[in-house]
């Protein structure tokens, strides 16, 4: 079983928080085979894709429908305004 | 209406004060904030008159919805002729000020003279007083802002300017509630040439509206359904800070003077470090969102830092200490400096030292040295006399513009535009200078899906954001709502008593923007003032997803040209007759 480790910043931080995973390394979403698209991250996490801004994998920014391998570290950052 | 129908005068040079009636033919042009505070200065103001001279004038305006209790509708707009930059300055600041204010039965404050010895001023409704204030001349804000809720009970607000903005520091800020400023383009250091150290202000009146139940129902409904929604929970859950990370995983994050856009120190300055503080939360008066994050280390107390002050005074000059940006943070806001120019600066006369073509005795990371700088620029002692002049001026004496991150005088705040080119417009096209708060396009660019490395469609996304701002800050609503212009519509429409269509809105975002434009035209602005720093246009940035890309100028030219054409501005960047017909100015 691989595993990639998802932190979320924003207004969905309260996301798995509100489950009770904690923050941490983040939470955990384990997966069959090589690799998990991003979307399949969200859809596991409950997270509208409209509120999501962007992604990052390993602290550098990637497409929504990029791929996730195991032991990858995955940012998902909420939409903001302003600066 | 909402308004006061009521002009505050006050004259420190002859020491008059005056009420007068508001013009409320502007109103119904300008609205309030922004545009109205514009609107004034421009037919007030003569063309050529020194920033810093008795001349020109401060305003202090209040918006049509200041002072009720539609949400996030507490900040106060400060316009005036900007030392930075030589041309039209808005700032605005949180707080309660601009409540107090209205209360006190202004909708605006016009100072104008020079006071002959320091003084403040104090507002109690109607009863307006000129004091002396030699005894506050020389203390940092913190402890000006003490004595005066001291003396004058802590239910009244304050606004007043430390040893920066006495000294005349082009980039003075004024504070308020001891963390909250209108910081940019020296709007402090106008406050210290007119010898005004504060104004201190409280009002007991209320503020009417047309159907107060209506009011009270349209609120309740926007709290719930268009305020506190995830759209704009992140300001509460993390504040600014969030955007650290979000920049450094898109490669735009302002790092050792701009020469990189990846900060290896990021993770010990994200929003996550700041959160292990557990900061407790601050909110403006009528806001329902709590963006402040009340933070105190080792006695240095702040609200933030924010993500400006992080990238700035962090990651652009080298410092991945969280407490010691937190110091830095924290003495800029007593000693009433603006946290990005001070970053700026820093970062430009880090690089200077550390390319060996003037020594200021600062190195990238040195955190020793770094502390320091803050007391010396606003005391105009050591090198922070010649770091007090600003970017613009010492790379000139220098001759190292290509690395002054600076557009029309005004230090660049924390985003990259080789990582997101609409931003890189945005910054040439602001009216006040290198600015963050005209239009961001960062949102859609290098936070979201749209390329960033095209030039295509920008132009119109530039505008449409600065005509949205443009009358979003006029109305004064926070820019951490993101409302769109139906909402608008509805509140004014409601506040007015009258049907106050989008149209109408944006037609007057387009005349207020346009407005602050031939501010800036009679002062001389043309097109090549429209420009973004060298650096941007001959080096690539060296990490991260934009890495190898640069803002080739023929892409940016011709963004700009197409951004003249869509405004109905002429070459040389002029609004034309046409478009000032269209518009009804």
């Amino acid at each position: 079983m691989a595993v990639a480790w998802v932190r979320t910043h924003g207004s969905l931080s309260s996301h798995p928080v509100k489950e009770g995973i904690g923050r941490g390394d983040g939470v955990p979403v384990m997966f069959q085979g090589k690799r998990l698209k991003v979307r399949e991250v969200f859809s596991r996490l409950h997270i509208p894709e409209e509120l999501v801004s962007f992604v990052a994998i390993n602290g550098v920014k990637s497409a929504k429908d990029a791929w996730v391998i195991d032991g990858d570290k995955v940012t998902i950052f909420a939409l903001v305004a302003g600066g | 209406m909402s308004y006061k129908r009521k002009v505050l005068r006050v004259n420190l040079t002859t020491g008059s004060v005056a009420t007068e009636p508001l013009n409320e033919a502007w109103t119904e042009k300008y609205y309030g904030g922004r545009g109205l505070g514009v609107k004034y200065l421009y037919e007030e103001l003569k063309e050529g008159v020194a920033p810093l001279s008795k001349e020109n004038k401060l305003i202090l305006a209040t918006g049509p919805l200041t002072g009720t209790i539609v949400p996030c509708s507490g900040k106060l707009a400060i316009i005036t002729k900007s030392p930075a930059t030589g041309g039209i300055l808005d700032c605005s600041i949180g707080g309660r000020f601009a409540a107090q204010l209205k209360f006190a039965g202004y909708d605006m404050l016009i100072i104008e003279g020079q006071a002959k010895a320091p003084a403040y001023l104090v507002i109690d409704n109607e009863k307006v007083e000129i004091r002396d204030a030699s005894q506050l001349w020389g203390k940092g804000i913190f402890e000006t802002e003490s004595q005066l809720h001291g003396e004058h009970g802590v239910a009244t607000s304050v606004l007043s300017i430390g040893p920066a903005g006495e000294n005349l520091v082009s980039f003075a800020c004024i504070g308020s509630e001891y963390y909250r400023q209108a910081g940019r383009g020296g709007v402090g250091s106008v406050m210290g040439s007119k010898k005004l150290k504060a104004i201190v202000c409280s009002g007991s009146t209320g503020v009417a509206v047309p159907d107060m139940s209506r009011l009270l129902e349209l609120t309740k409904k926007l709290i719930k359904e268009d305020v506190l929604t995830d759209t704009n929970l992140w300001a509460y859950t993390e504040g600014t800070s969030t955007i650290v990370d979000m920049s450094n995983s898109a490669g735009i994050l302002p790092t050792r003077n701009y020469q990189d856009g990846v900060f290896e120190g990021a993770a010990k300055i994200n929003a996550d470090s700041i959160q292990k503080l557990q900061p407790k939360k601050k909110a403006c008066f009528s806001c329902a969102l709590g963006c402040g994050n009340y933070s105190d280390i080792k006695g240095n107390a702040v609200e933030g830092p924010e993500y400006e002050t992080l990238a700035l005074a962090g990651s652009n000059c080298g410092v991945d200490d969280l407490g010691a940006i937190i110091k830095f943070n924290a003495d800029c806001d007593d000693l009433g400096l603006d946290t990005i120019s001070t970053g700026n600066v820093l970062g430009f006369a880090m690089e200077m030292t550390e390319k060996g073509i003037k020594d200021f005795g600062v190195q990238f990371g040195d955190i020793e040295t770094y502390s320091k700088i803050p007391r010396l620029v606003a005391q105009l002692k050591g090198v922070g006399e010649e770091l007090s002049q600003g970017v613009k001026k010492l790379a000139k004496k220098y001759g190292t513009t290509d690395f002054a991150m600076e557009v029309k005088g005004l230090e660049l705040p924390g985003y990259d535009p080789r990582g997101s080119w609409g931003m890189g417009l945005a910054y040439a096209t602001a009216n006040r200078g290198g600015c963050h708060m005209s239009a961001w396009p960062i949102a859609e660019e290098a936070f979201g899906d749209v390329d960033p490395f095209t030039i295509e469609g920008k132009a119109q996304m530039v505008i449409n954001a600065q005509n949205y701002n443009a009358i979003k800050f006029s109305l004064i609503l926070c820019d951490f709502w993101a409302l769109s212009m139906e909402t608008m519509s509805e509140i004014m429409s409601c506040v007015f008593g009258r049907d106050v269509p989008v149209a109408e809105l944006e037609k007057a975002g387009e005349r207020i923007w346009t407005l602050l434009r031939l501010f800036n035209v009679r002062e001389g602005f043309r097109v090549a003032d429209d420009y973004i720093p060298g650096r941007f246009l001959k080096e690539p940035l060296k990490s991260g997803t934009p890495a190898g890309k640069l803002f080739p100028p023929e892409k940016f030219n011709s963004m700009l040209r197409e951004y003249y054409q869509i405004r109905g501005w002429d070459d040389s960047g002029v609004p034309t007759p046409e478009k000032l017909k269209e518009l009804d100015m």
